[in-house]
């Protein structure tokens, strides 16, 4: 569980555009790999992906849930892949662009922004590690 | 011009002065509708310029129009001095919007640590001060659906949450993360006030201002939809006249020509 506080809430904020609605965030690890279900508003309603992070670089991310009624293709693999070994620049951006998808501009937004956010609590979990050791 | 010439124009001048008439009167008659729908055409064409779906329609007659009233489902809780209502699907906290939840909302309380609140598919953890922590449901492991909610014991701070589920009881000890079936001994379940006792009025402003969209009254409006079947029947009629507008037009046109 990791708890979005204090930086780590200000860090999220700077990524979302907004506070994050939620102050904890499950997540599962295994050595230094650790998976992320977030959320996020397309347009109007909440898109669900899962995410695959390890050593610092998007490995796999999948969206488990979109319920838009515009936007779907970035359900699909052609999009997705382009994410593949992605990794997060120090000004928390990704560090190479994504191809948009016209029609799907907010949906790839919104995963864009979940593919950092992921990426970033991921260099948290990694940095609390090394801090508390 | 000769007399032959003259007398032709003449004539055609009278065979067409009905047409030139009833596209005088067709034009000015459908003048103001074409208006209508060249403007909501303009505004349709750039609704997310313009945000008309984020844009929500606060007049009264409008709302009362379109069958927009409170939903059957209103429930409130008072903890301490804050106000959590359910209006529809709609969540508030004190003034605040948290997450829609459907299912209804069964109670809730307030620790140091947490505010609860317990829905039949669904529980809201939040800080003190009313922030969202996380919204548990069925994906987050909480036994669903629950039927009342209430504590092991009769002082508030003291007591463990407890759900009951299908007659079951379940309980957290790891901070709302798993639950585990108990024997419960003592349970006292924690209930809703009634809407008198909460300042409706912000709520129900609140839910009416959020039902009604910008971008459907426009539509309507394009559609004619506004006045029901008859403005559909409407905006059919001036179709219509547009098209015989523009065959009227051209065939006044071209008689005018040949007359040259």
């Amino acid at each position: 569980m990791l708890w979005i506080l204090g930086d780590i809430k200000k860090g999220a904020t700077s990524i979302l555009g907004e506070k994050p609605a939620q102050l904890r965030v499950r997540y599962w690890r295994k050595k230094q790999q650790t998976a992320w279900i977030l959320e996020e508003v397309g347009k109007e309603k909440l898109i669900t992906v899962g995410l695959l992070v390890e050593n610092n670089q998007l490995h796999q991310i999948k969206v488990l849930a979109f319920r838009e009624s515009r936007g779907w293709e970035v359900k699909e693999p052609f999009f997705l892949e382009q994410f593949f070994q992605i990794q997060l620049t120090p000004e928390l951006q990704l560090d190479h662009s994504i191809d948009g998808i016209s029609g799907a501009t907010l949906s790839v937004r919104a995963l864009k922004k979940l593919a950092r956010l992921a990426l970033y609590y991921h260099m948290q979990i990694i940095t609390q590690d090394y801090s508390s050791r | 011009m000769s007399k032959r010439k003259h007398k032709h124009v003449v004539r055609n001048k009278g065979r067409l002065l009905p047409f030139i008439k009833l596209h005088r009167w067709a034009g000015l008659s459908s003048f103001l509708l074409l208006v209508l729908v060249s403007i909501t055409g303009i505004m349709l064409n750039h609704t997310e310029e313009l945000d008309l779906d984020e844009h929500y329609i606060n007049t009264q007659w409008l709302q009362t129009w379109y069958g927009i009233k409170m939903p059957e489902q209103q429930n409130y809780l008072k903890i301490e001095d804050d106000y959590f209502a359910q209006v529809g699907k709609q969540l508030y906290f004190n003034q605040t919007r948290l997450p829609d939840e459907d299912s209804p909302l069964l109670g809730g309380y307030k620790t140091d640590q947490f505010t609860i609140i317990g829905l039949k598919n669904a529980l809201y953890l939040l800080t003190p001060d009313g922030e969202l922590i996380e919204k548990l449901d069925a994906e987050k492991n909480l036994p669903v659906p629950v039927s009342r909610i209430g504590l092991s014991d009769k002082k508030l701070n003291a007591g463990q949450l407890i759900l009951e589920v299908d007659n079951k009881y379940y309980i957290s000890r790891d901070e709302f993360l798993t639950w585990t079936e108990i024997q419960a001994k003592e349970f006292y379940p924690l209930m809703l006030d009634s809407p008198v006792a909460a300042d409706t009025t912000f709520y129900r402003k609140a839910y009416l201002g959020n039902e009604l969209t910008l971008e459907r009254v426009v539509l309507d409006l394009h559609s004619g939809r506004l006045l029901g079947s008859f403005g559909v029947l409407l905006m059919d009629i001036a179709a219509i006249v547009l098209l015989m507008l523009g065959v009227s037009g051209t065939w006044i046109w071209s008689h005018r020509l040949r007359r040259k």
